[in-house]
């Protein structure tokens, strides 16, 4: 899968640039995508990333190292660029994570700042030994009044579960910006967020079996309405 | 929320499991156990390499690639894994984490540079205990063989003080029983760590990962011979010609060792005594 400028258009499918900045599950993103009907290239550089229809960020790991990696590689400013565009960005786990303004995870850093808000750790009630990080599958619930209409959860079922791995979370400045939530040992935190364009996922639905492969499947519908 | 973890123990091509006395006993492809657990519901996935060596590796990663094409649940591999390098190896083959025993009790650093590099949660530190004389616990590596004189519950401590994402506990004396978990050893582990701890080693019956949830606090249980021996006389096996005594695995003959049981039986049971688990319609209609 070549990432030359203008490859999306060529190939003439939805195409997706999955960026690379050393920390994340890139193989499960890219086996959903291509499952999903999406055409995927993973990408490192602003050139690559510019040619996509939508972008996915990933990760796994840290905050901070994330936050540099991306710095170092002009990819800050490339994705804040993405959006800008009005192309779509998909944040996952840390992904999702690094949208915000800022996170508190090993020390106050900054984000991309694409979605407001804070990133904060998951509380741990020493008297209930709450084990962090919080591994497992937990239900996604629409926030209030909100349909999942319109938004990449849409027609997945409110309930399902999702798969999460994370000792943080992200807690948006604007309810309106909370699409789902999910609830651990008494914390009910953000699960799906949405700002415009720009979409972040806490937990992975690339290892969320077929209702996350449903997430992946909207994203190619959005990316295709899109074009 | 309870998460139920198939464990493949795997050399070169085979699913295999140990038999006391016996040595391995092939079971069928891991591929096909691997499938029918992910459309039944598995949480999640954990293949250990009971070969570990240098020619067996190339055998496990095709298979890690294989798996993760089609099933897309998180897949944990353990077995042998001794440098970065493996590790990487491994993670791009499609794996989520790995299982360290050996490497990191020779270098407990080895946890910390893991964590460091691919993420704590990526870092799963496998735990193998028996039990001593006093009712201390003392840990092992090559699948029970080899004594290492270290405290289980002290190195439990040690290892998510270096930044192991989880857990990974197995009782020797248990494991292959069928007799339950050792709910001891998980309680002793699981309350004096606060990252998850998985169950692995002596289910036979559903209502023995109950007790290692409720009584052993474990956040997670990992099983064998009870659902693979399931899954066998389901027809997962579906070779005829594969190595080992076909007719022993699907005649029908009682596995006196475990009650086999289905992934959607284990959380049908966990379910009805209130435990939280994740239930698929697929699961469901099966069960």
């Amino acid at each position: 899968m070549s990432a030359e400028h203008g490859w999306g258009s060529r190939m003439g499918r939805a195409s997706v640039a999955v960026v690379d900045f050393g920390m994340g599950n890139l193989f499960s993103v890219m086996n959903v995508c291509q499952r999903a009907g999406l055409s995927a290239a993973i990408v490192s550089t602003p050139r690559e990333l510019a040619a996509a229809d939508a972008v996915i960020l990933p990760g796994v790991g840290g905050f901070p190292e994330a936050m540099r990696v991306l710095q170092e590689n002009g990819l800050v400013a490339a994705l804040q660029e993405t959006v800008a565009q009005g192309k779509i960005l998909v944040g996952i786990c840390l992904g999702h994570q690094l949208l915000f303004d800022e996170s508190d995870e090993v020390h106050p850093t900054k984000g991309l700042g694409l979605i407001p808000g804070r990133v904060v750790r998951l509380p741990q009630d020493p008297q209930k030994n709450t084990k962090i990080p919080h591994i497992g599958w937990k239900q996604i619930v629409p926030r209030r009044a909100a349909s999942w209409e319109g938004t990449l959860l849409e027609n997945v079922a409110a309930g399902q579960h999702m798969y999460y791995v994370h000792s943080y979370y992200a807690r948006p400045e604007s309810d309106t910006d909370v699409i789902a939530t999910s609830t651990y040992d008494g914390t009910t935190f953000c699960a799906a967020a949405r700002h415009g364009n720009v979409h972040g996922f806490q937990f992975h639905p690339e290892r969320s079996g077929e209702e996350g492969i449903a997430l992946y499947l909207n994203l190619r519908h959005a990316v295709e309405r899109m074009r | 929320m309870t998460r139920i973890i198939p464990r493949l123990d795997i050399k070169g091509p085979n699913l295999v499991k140990g038999i006391h006395l016996e040595g391995l006993r092939v079971l069928g492809r891991p591929e096909d156990f691997a499938r029918h657990y992910y459309k039944e519901g598995a949480d999640e996935l954990l293949y250990m390499d009971v070969v570990a060596s240098l020619y067996g590796r190339n055998s496990l990663l095709d298979m890690v690639e294989r798996t993760s094409r089609e099933i897309f649940i998180p897949l944990c591999v353990g077995g042998g894994l001794r440098s970065l390098d493996d590790i990487r190896a491994v993670l791009r083959a499609g794996a989520d984490k790995v299982a360290l025993n050996t490497a990191v009790i020779r270098r407990p650093a080895f946890i910390r540079e893991a964590a460091a590099t691919f993420g704590s949660s990526t870092v799963v530190v496998s735990i193998e205990a028996m039990k001593g004389t006093s009712g201390e616990y003392q840990c092992f590596t090559d699948n029970g063989r080899e004594p290492t004189g270290r405290d289980a519950l002290l190195w439990a401590k040690e290892v998510a003080e270096l930044g192991a994402g989880e857990l990974l506990v197995t009782s020797i004396d248990k494991e292959g029983t069928g007799q339950g978990f050792d709910v001891d050893l998980l309680r002793k582990i699981s309350s004096a760590v606060s990252i998850p701890v998985v169950a692995c080693g002596g289910a036979g019956r559903p209502q023995h990962i109950l007790d290692a949830i409720r009584r052993g606090g474990a956040d997670a249980a990992c099983m064998a011979s009870l659902v693979h021996y399931d899954a066998i006389q389901r027809g997962i096996c579906a070779e005829r010609n594969t190595e080992g005594n076909v007719d022993y695995l699907t005649g029908g003959a009682r596995f006196t060792l475990v009650e086999a049981a289905s992934i959607p039986d284990i959380k049908r049971d966990l379910a009805e005594a209130g435990v939280d688990v994740r239930r698929t319609r697929m699961g469901i209609q099966n069960g």
